[in-house]
């Protein structure tokens, strides 16, 4: 590896160290909630990754379209996986959070559900991937399913909005704004810095795995093609 | 490739996966010629006919069709194709009269009604018209085919392995309205296993191998019994 | 093109008359859930009209994903969606056609399935049908604006029937959210639900032009 190569994986180290350090021991410990509303740094931005994934899938499936060019689908793709990595920390770490300090395991409130739906919708674009065969027929889906989903999240974001207002129910994810201690506001600025630059590791890392994926197809398709040696190679 | 060429490849090349279907493929085909296309299971005769009728968009090389470059094919040039495999493209709960109606209308055909109720007199299907395609037998459905496939006057009429599940009087039928076709200036590709057929009704042969051209020539100018000889002896190399 | 839309859309009805598959399976499987629903769930009258209009809905995806499964089944059958891919139209008409299609069967399977809707939860909405009829349009329009790309997208997998619902339940959500809110106010159980009715035409409109630019790429082989 070039030691340009080392600048990304360093940094996220690095960030994430700091940002461990922060929540651990430099935020203070909620008064109501106690040490469990720390997981409050990690749910939030990793849901913030999810939806920052999801966007870039969007961006990519659409120039996959536009272009053609195999290596925009491999990008989508891996932000995909990712993104579902991510959103799945989210509906995992909701339940940890609210059932200490609500009593309840899940509530069905705006964030939480949107998220969930989210999720579906990755989902199903993995599978989609998972089923179709050829290559280029699952880059178009693909891309078609990016896009349409994309689309639908304001969508979705209202109307699960406007039912939450018509049937409330309590809000698991209360912190984010309202009256947060400076040292939180810190900690929380920098997990979400961390999460950010982690997500550009592992999707990187993931983009290269698929661009290398399709260099080996192509070597084997050449080598396929060279006429055989007669030594029964 | 001259002025008149209704159809010319260069290098025209398809993989699927790890699979390659056609190499490297050049060939031109003239107004008015009959082209029978040979070769073996997974030569790539498929594939090149895909490709020509536009079903396939994604090919390396180059192909123009018409006079005009394939991967900008539109509407007025899918119009003049004609295309049959071994689907027989009937909805199967449809009647014969319903299908070639709904394949008239697509196609923009004057008086639909008129030209169907020609067509399946002319394929032998008249008394069978209300009959649905279902309760049709094999011979029929693909007489019905045929039918569709001539039933908006194509330029150029793709064929892939037409003889199929054809018995005797089938075929020759089958011939004859090709042989109808070409007279009237359209042009005909077919790809068939069967030698005898294929180059008793072409003017001109082409032998795939290996997703290659390996032969070419026209059917004045070779024997029967020669080309099965070489037609062999490319088969077994 | 519009005679296209014609074309198709006569074609799809003509099989459906004839065969009367997707309605027939959409029918009996509405009845199905909405039964089912009532034996599991023991509701008193009062809870019934406030429940039902999310069990009608509930009825109505699933039985609009088996006829959405059906239209594109028969294409997809001796080769017919390539022959579509041959002729000589605009594939944006050949989805409006098939989406034509689906809508007009969600709409005869939800005008047949509102009497027993009435009648098995004691629903006074007899005053409420014109209004009803509405929503089921809209909402129809909706499901099967996405339904009918992700039928298209679904037939070209491994896994058909299965990544039909897996792939329209979830972008679908806010649809059938707006159409359930908007059949509680036309029952009266809601009070106001302008906010719904927009959320069902942007929805609506949305979803059909996406789905209408998004099927050329879909039918490519």
């Amino acid at each position: 590896m070039k030691g340009r190569d080392y600048i990304l994986p360093a940094l996220v180290f690095v960030s994430m160290l700091l940002a461990l350090y922060l929540v651990g021991f430099y935020a203070p410990i909620e008064r109501e909630q106690g040490v469990v509303q720390k997981i409050f740094y990690f749910h939030v931005p990793s849901a913030w990754v999810a939806f920052l994934a999801f966007f870039v899938v969007f961006v990519f499936s659409f120039r996959y379209l536009v272009s053609r060019d195999k290596r925009w689908d491999n990008r989508a793709a891996a932000a995909a996986e990712v993104g579902v990595m991510f959103c799945t920390l989210v509906i995992i770490t909701g339940p940890i959070w609210a059932k200490p300090v609500w009593g309840i395991w899940w509530t069905w409130d705006a964030r939480l559900t949107l998220t969930l739906v989210l999720w579906l919708i990755y989902v199903s674009y993995v599978l989609l991937r998972h089923y179709v065969a050829d290559a280029e027929k699952r880059a178009t889906l693909s891309a078609v399913l990016g896009i349409i989903g994309f689309i639908d999240v304001p969508l979705v974001y209202f109307a699960i909005r406007w039912w939450r207002t018509q049937h409330p129910q309590p809000v698991i994810a209360g912190g984010g704004g309202s009256g947060m201690d400076p040292r939180m506001a810190t900690a929380f600025w920098v997990s979400l810095a961390a999460f950010t630059v982690l997500f550009v590791y592992l999707y990187r890392v993931r983009a290269k795995q698929h661009d290398l994926e399709d260099e080996i197809e192509q070597a084997h398709q050449l080598a396929d093609e060279l006429p055989a040696t007669g030594k029964g190679d | 490739m001259t002025a008149s060429a209704v159809l010319s490849c260069e290098n025209v090349a398809k993989r699927f996966g790890r699979t390659t279907a056609l190499r490297s493929v050049t060939l031109s085909v003239q107004e008015g010629e009959f082209v029978a296309v040979f070769g073996h299971n997974g030569a790539g005769k498929s594939t090149l006919l895909n490709i020509v009728a536009t079903l396939i968009r994604s090919y390396e090389g180059t192909v123009s069709l018409f006079g005009g470059d394939l991967a900008k094919a539109n509407e007025e040039t899918r119009r003049s194709l004609g295309f049959m495999s071994h689907d027989s493209f009937l909805y199967a709960d449809l009647t014969a009269y319903e299908n070639l109606v709904f394949y008239a209308r697509l196609y923009g055909i004057r008086d639909p009604s008129g030209a169907v109720r020609a067509m399946l007199g002319r394929v032998d299907l008249a008394h069978k018209a209300q009959s649905i395609v279902r309760e049709l037998s094999r011979g029929m459905k693909q007489r019905l085919s045929l039918g569709r496939a001539f039933l908006h006057s194509p330029k150029l009429l793709l064929l892939d392995e037409p003889y199929t599940g054809l018995d005797e009087t089938a075929c020759v039928n089958l011939n004859n309205m090709l042989s109808e076709f070409t007279a009237g200036g359209g042009t005909v590709m077919l790809t068939t296993h069967d030698i005898d057929r294929g180059f008793r009704v072409a003017n001109r042969i082409l032998v795939l191998n290996q997703g290659r051209v390996v032969m070419e020539s026209r059917t004045a100018e070779i024997g029967l019994e020669e080309f099965r000889e070489r037609y062999h002896g490319i088969l077994s190399k | 093109m519009l005679r296209t839309i014609a074309t198709i859309l006569w074609k799809d009805l003509r099989i459906e008359l004839r065969t009367r598959d997707a309605l027939s399976a959409s029918f009996v499987f509405c009845v199905l859930v909405l039964v089912i629903f009532n034996f599991t769930l023991d509701l008193g009258s009062e809870e019934a009209r406030r429940l039902g209009s999310g069990f009608l809905w509930v009825a109505f995806a699933f039985g609009g994903i088996l006829s959405l499964n059906r239209t594109f089944a028969l294409e997809k059958a001796d080769g017919c969606s390539k022959s579509l891919m041959l002729a000589p139209v605009d594939r944006g008409a050949i989805y409006l056609g098939k989406f034509l299609a689906n809508v007009v069967f969600m709409l005869v399977t939800q005008v047949l399935i509102l009497p027993l809707f009435v009648v098995f939860f004691n629903v006074p909405a007899e005053s409420a049908v014109p209004l009803l009829l509405l929503i089921f349009l809209l909402g129809s329009i909706g499901f099967s604006s996405v339904g009918t790309l992700f039928s298209a997208m679904a037939a070209n997998t491994r896994m058909r029937e299965l990544m039909l619902p897996l792939l329209l339940l979830p972008v679908s959500i806010p649809v059938l959210l707006a159409a359930v809110e908007t059949t509680q106010y036309a029952l009266g159980v809601n009070e106001n639900a302008s906010d719904w009715f927009k959320l069902l035409i942007v929805y609506d409109i949305v979803f059909v032009v996406a789905s209408y630019l998004g099927f050329e790429f879909v039918m490519e082989e």
